[in-house]
């Protein structure tokens, strides 16, 4: 596994482009790696996970994957620095039972609500599946909730910090949408962003290695699911 | 002959909401008919509950291209000693406020005639002062230019054109000469750049999509809006767009 880090040039027109439409960001990501001919999406294949990050200087990129990218593809302005890409094996190394890690994560944290009798005809006649809508959480509670029933299915738990309180910060939903194309059909993509930092205590590190490698929830392909660890401070 | 009024709006930050109720305060991504409706009714001296003469400029046909995207932020707004409904004391009310940073977009309006003329000369001498979706957001740039040589690049207000032409030849309004020179090389090397456009159309033209800020009254807690319909597109930059509208006068410095 890899880890790009990517100083953003916040002044690049293709930086703005990518920063108001998620889906182009995806796209702007994803032309770092090769094409595949099989049935697979690149995506996942290459196990591609991304991270906005505000920095001092505007924004840093993170991109986890399974194979090397080729960052030269990028629009001419779109770095204020050459970029840096770390093999993270002593990282996948350090994870062990019991281990307490020091975490940043974006994630859409989403409850499903079902949709009433109106919407469901309508979206009957227009051929759609009866799927229940997503709905970000809102509420810290509710987003805390969801974090550390995230970590009972994916072998970590967040340890309680001084004040008695799970020891994890979430930071409102921020809206990111975009368009994405089915042949000529445009549909609206839109992402609400959660960031949670905190300590988390792995407790299967089978599962918790491939949470990391695969990410969580939902959204991956738009900035979502990129789990960071660090030494637990 | 058809007239359009093009302003051009430039402000640190911008905010352009929607559903911003109570504690959470959106923007959109480009300004709201709504804004720009409170925006010439402030320099026109026009009272929040006049919707008569609202309604005439709510009657024009607007369009946006958005010259420079902006950057999302957002303000983590406390206020204080805010009494409870039960009425047994107060607390800290916490809101979030989103907001544009850094963006740059062309208005532009088409419609009744002495309406669109009465509205670009209150933009030169305003009777409120002018804001950008909050009062200390306010404009970096005039508007419009004020007709004496040797004004900054802005918007070329009052025109005899249609606003799909304004749209499609209006200079760019970019003023960073980083920026302007890396568009410049990009155009030379063959590349297309395209600049994001939103236009009011009706409701039936295909790819239409629907937005609820048309403004019917702007009465402080008793706003009124209804729908319209806005055709999201683009327009190509071209070199012409990029050199029209200097006059002469060097840029200012920008970092």
């Amino acid at each position: 596994m890899f880890l790009s880090k990517l100083n953003i040039d916040v002044t690049s027109r293709e930086f703005r482009r990518d920063f108001a439409d998620v889906h182009q960001m995806h796209r702007t990501v994803m032309a770092a790696f090769p094409q595949v001919d099989d049935e697979q999406p690149p995506r996942q294949k290459h196990g591609v996970l991304w991270r906005l990050d505000p920095s001092q200087q505007g924004y840093l990129l993170y991109v986890q994957s399974r194979v090397e990218p080729d960052w030269s593809r990028l629009p001419q302005h779109y770095l204020t620095e050459p970029h840096q890409v770390r093999d993270l094996r002593p990282l996948f190394d350090a994870i062990t039972g019991g281990r307490c890690f020091a975490f940043r994560l974006v994630a859409n944290p989403t409850r499903a609500v079902k949709r009433d009798e109106k919407q469901q005809s309508a979206r009957a006649e227009q051929g759609k599946r009866d799927q229940p809508r997503r709905v970000v959480h809102r509420t810290p509670e509710a987003q805390i909730d969801w974090m550390i029933r995230q970590g009972e299915r994916n072998g970590f738990v967040v340890p309680a910090g001084r004040n008695g309180r799970p020891d994890v910060a979430p930071s409102p939903a921020f809206r990111m949408q975009g368009k994405t194309y089915f042949g000529d059909e445009a549909q609206k993509v839109t992402i609400d962003h959660v960031r949670y930092d905190g300590h988390l205590i792995v407790t299967d590190p089978g599962l918790f290695a491939s949470a990391v490698r695969d990410g969580v929830g939902r959204g991956k392909a738009y900035g979502c699911g990129l789990i960071s660890l660090a030494a637990a401070r | 002959m058809t007239l359009s009024l093009a302003l051009c709006l430039d402000a640190p930050m911008q905010s352009w909401g929607i559903r911003s109720r109570f504690t959470m305060r959106e923007t959109t991504r480009e300004p709201t008919k709504s804004g720009i409706v409170g925006l010439l009714g402030a320099a026109l001296g026009i009272p929040r509950d006049d919707e008569k003469e609202l309604g005439r400029l709510a009657g024009l046909r607007m369009a946006v291209r958005v010259d420079r995207e902006g950057i999302l932020e957002r303000d983590y707004h406390t206020a204080q000693n805010v009494p409870t409904t039960a009425g047994t004391g107060h607390r800290t009310v916490v809101s979030e406020r989103y907001y544009l940073a850094d963006a740059l977009f062309l208005v532009v309006l088409e419609g009744d005639e002495a309406t669109i003329t009465r509205a670009a000369a209150a933009v030169q001498r305003p009777h409120w002062p002018l804001c950008f979706g909050r009062k200390p957001f306010v404009p970096a740039r005039p508007l419009t230019r004020s007709g004496r040589p040797g004004g900054p690049r802005t918007g070329e207000g009052l025109q005899e054109k249609p606003l799909d032409t304004v749209l499609h030849d209006h200079p760019w309004l970019e003023t960073r000469p980083k920026a302007r020179a890396w568009a410049l090389a990009d155009l030379q090397r063959g590349e297309t750049i395209e600049l994001r456009t939103m236009i009011d159309c009706d409701p039936a033209v295909p790819g239409a999509e629907p937005r609820h800020d048309q403004p019917i009254s702007l009465v402080r807690h008793d706003r009124r809006f209804t729908t319209r319909a806005v055709l999201p597109g683009y327009v190509a930059l071209t070199e012409d767009m990029i050199s029209a509208g200097d006059s002469g006068v060097p840029e200012q410095a920008q970092h």
